[in-house]
């Protein structure tokens, strides 16, 4: 769980028809190439890795009443340890966090 | 509409950029000293990129009108190297009398290695040593949350380090409110894939506040737009925030971080 005490307050001008109005088409086309992505992976032969059982966890933090979702998808999708690593051995990142037992 | 670029990598930029970003309304773009795709050789690489953003990039930028600043370091990227992080740490000093040198940045972590860690130490003490600003990079992706956190904790241990000299740039929901908590400025990058899109820039400033924030595009070599930054006032535009409130993120509050340091002038 992120820690933090910042005060917000809200600047929101949109009522949610607004935002629907606004940005309903363009979700639409992500939800789907999202559903298709998982598809193609479903389809594909071969063994997964720990990315794509991560995606799945960040998946199931869009169900329910819960706020602060891309808040929860980041934190799913987050590397959870806190020591620095021995060794930098590369210099990109992958996307998902090694998990419990990586 | 007027606005400050105070993030993005003009080295790798070609010069129609800088006028489209004139046309836009960009009064000053702030270059941080980055990777540049691959590991330099030695600290005279970047004794040349030193040049490059003090005295090259200035004048490219002054054909077109526009102010150039630039700000020094050794990146997380290359900071694996301890050693030849130490050579490159030890030319920074003989630059920044420059004119358009602003701070030490962009520093940060990569990978979150104790390397990594040691040369962000060495830097913040750089920083401190010389009462310059400090612009931070926290890693990409999956490596964001931790990185941030190993920041916030060596900025925080160094008494000297005032936190709203420091802006700690390409932070997201997860990161932000740690970033801002701390007493630091937070920057919103607006990068395809790897960082923040505008609307979820807008969104992040609806649910924070508009104090301490600021957006920039870091574009660079890679896919990446120079201008970001007004497209994001534009969609703001769209979601009815009012001319005065799209100022205030756009020009006002990079100018009133930047403008800590005395020679940011415009």
């Amino acid at each position: 769980m992120v820690e933090t005490n910042h005060q917000s307050y809200i600047i929101n001008q949109m009522t949610k028809q607004q935002v629907l109005d606004l940005y309903f088409l363009d979700a639409r086309h992500k939800l789907i190439e999202v559903a298709a992505f998982l598809d193609r992976a479903e389809r594909a032969p071969g063994k997964g890795d720990f990315r794509l059982e991560a995606f799945r966890a960040a998946l199931g933090k869009l169900n329910g009443k819960q706020k602060e979702k891309a808040r929860l998808v980041l934190l799913a999708l987050s590397d959870p340890t806190k020591e620095p690593i021995a060794v930098a051995a590369g210099k990109t990142a992958c996307g998902a966090g090694p998990g419990r037992n990586g | 509409m007027r606005y400050i670029e105070p993030h993005a990598h003009m080295v790798s930029r070609v010069t129609d950029d800088y006028e489209r970003m004139t046309l836009a309304g960009c009064e000053a773009v702030c270059e941080p000293a980055f990777w540049a795709g691959f590991d330099r050789s030695s600290a005279a690489g970047f004794y040349d990129y030193f040049c490059q953003l003090t005295e090259h990039e200035p004048k490219r930028a002054a054909r077109l009108g526009l102010k150039h600043f630039c700000w020094l370091c050794i990146n997380p990227k290359e900071a694996e190297d301890v050693k030849l992080a130490g050579e490159v740490i030890a030319l920074i000093p003989k630059f920044l009398n420059r004119p358009n040198v602003l701070g030490i940045g962009e520093i940060g972590l990569n990978k979150n290695s104790r390397n990594e860690l040691k040369v962000l130490e060495m830097q913040v003490d750089l920083a401190a040593w010389h009462n310059q600003l400090i612009l931070v990079h926290t890693p990409h992706l999956e490596d964001k949350l931790k990185g941030t956190r190993l920041i916030l904790d060596v900025l925080k241990n160094d008494k000297r380090i005032r936190p709203e000299h420091v802006i700690i740039d390409h932070v997201e929901e997860h990161t932000v409110g740690l970033v801002l908590d701390a007493g630091h400025w937070a920057g919103m990058t607006l990068y395809p894939e790897t960082k923040c899109s505008p609307a979820r820039a807008i969104d992040i400033l609806e649910t924070c506040g508009d104090e301490r924030v600021w957006l920039n595009s870091a574009c660079d070599w890679g896919v990446s737009d120079p201008l970001a930054v007004p497209k994001t006032a534009l969609e703001m535009k769209k979601r009815g925030h009012l001319a005065a409130a799209i100022d205030k993120i756009i020009f006002q509050n990079p100018k009133k971080f930047l403008g800590q340091c005395s020679k940011f002038k415009l």
